[in-house]
């Protein structure tokens, strides 16, 4: 065992709790016409209130460019993350651009035919279907 | 059946009379949590409890309630919703489905199966829409049984689904259930299945079985 840590020797200060991230969104690829980007985990209520605020700030800093959104490590898709989707795919499609989505895990891909809204956010099983797709 | 999760909640189910003759019944579950998912539950089902007075097509009254909800929606909200007029008199019910979890039909003594049949989108979102409706003939004794993913999306504690086909599994060899039995069943099932594990979702079950002449419905 090292030194312990300062907070711990401060009378009176609680040692910080470290809160589990339910979501993590990556940038994977950000070029002309085109912004790829990994989420991962659970889109949830928690989870869309951990990335909500950034993958909208993406889609209005990138919204002249098309988003395929890689959700193969997403294990949960609330209404609250298909509304995000759509909301986002909605920006974009004013501007005459698409959002795919690709690889959703089985359960993710039910949900978001059962909602019906594939139409406008159409899914893409490998990347080159996704490229297809745009 | 309603259970709350942790937060107030998004779904919603209604049933009422429409005249001498018909039986009005809904499901849905709005997206989001908090007040304004509240608000938003309580606005669709006073929309849908007006226009089932001038109108009882399943057609138009989820076109009227999609357009309603469409209007100047910003924030891209919607809602799902299965809904059904069932006319008491010959057992024809017409429903018809935005968004939502497909039922399961229990008809007399076959196996319980889901009523899988063409539906549109969750209501709010594509202004204009067009929906589908489908028809079916209930005989006495045949059960509908309509629910919420918080049913199929229930989660145990190594994060596993509940699942559409774990529930089929659970109830397809009942053979014309009692509604009690058969919502506190699936309910038990459920609570027994994500023991240990947060609520994460509402849970709501709506059974409809058509009795013989003398009591028209019960829910």
């Amino acid at each position: 065992m090292g030194e312990p840590l300062r907070w711990q020797k401060i009378k009176g200060v609680s040692p910080p709790i470290r809160r589990v991230l339910v979501m993590e969104l990556k940038v994977k690829r950000s070029e002309p016409g085109l912004t790829m980007i990994a989420l991962s985990g659970k889109l949830d209520v928690a989870g869309e209130g951990e990335i909500g605020d950034e993958f909208r700030r993406l889609i209005e800093s990138r919204a002249g460019t098309s988003f395929v959104v890689d959700m193969s490590n997403v294990t949960y898709l609330a209404s609250l993350g298909i509304r995000l989707l759509f909301a986002g795919a909605k920006a974009l499609a004013s501007e005459g651009n698409k959002l795919v989505v690709l690889s959703p895990q089985p359960m993710v891909e039910e949900t978001l035919l059962t909602s019906g809204t594939v139409r406008l956010i159409p899914v893409a099983r490998s990347e080159d279907e996704a490229m297809g797709l745009l | 059946m309603m259970e709350p999760a942790r937060h107030v909640g998004g779904d919603f189910y209604d049933f009422f009379p429409v005249g001498d003759r018909l039986f009005y019944f809904s499901i849905g579950d709005v997206c989001g949590k908090g007040i304004p998912a509240a608000l938003l539950m309580a606005r669709t089902k006073s929309l849908l409890e007006s226009i089932v007075g001038e109108n009882t097509d399943p057609a138009h009254l989820l076109a009227r309630v999609n357009d309603r909800l469409a209007e100047r929606n910003d924030q891209c909200v919607f809602v799902t919703l299965f809904l059904g007029i069932l006319d008491l008199s010959n057992g024809e019910l017409v429903y018809g489905n935005a968004g939502h979890e497909a039922p399961i039909f229990f008809r007399q003594d076959d196996e319980a199966a889901v009523l899988d049949q063409p539906h549109g989108p969750a209501l709010g979102l594509f202004p204009g829409e067009q929906f589908p409706t489908s028809k079916i003939t209930m005989k006495p004794g045949d059960v509908l049984f309509t629910f919420t993913d918080g049913i199929t999306e229930a989660l145990d504690k190594e994060g596993s689904l509940f699942s559409k086909e774990r529930l089929l599994e659970e109830v397809k060899h009942l053979r014309r259930p009692k509604v009690d039995d058969l919502v506190n069943g699936v309910y038990r099932a459920v609570k027994s299945f994500a023991r240990g594990t947060d609520q994460a979702d509402d849970i709501t079950l709506l059974a409809l079985k058509l009795a013989g002449k003398r009591s028209p419905g019960q829910a």
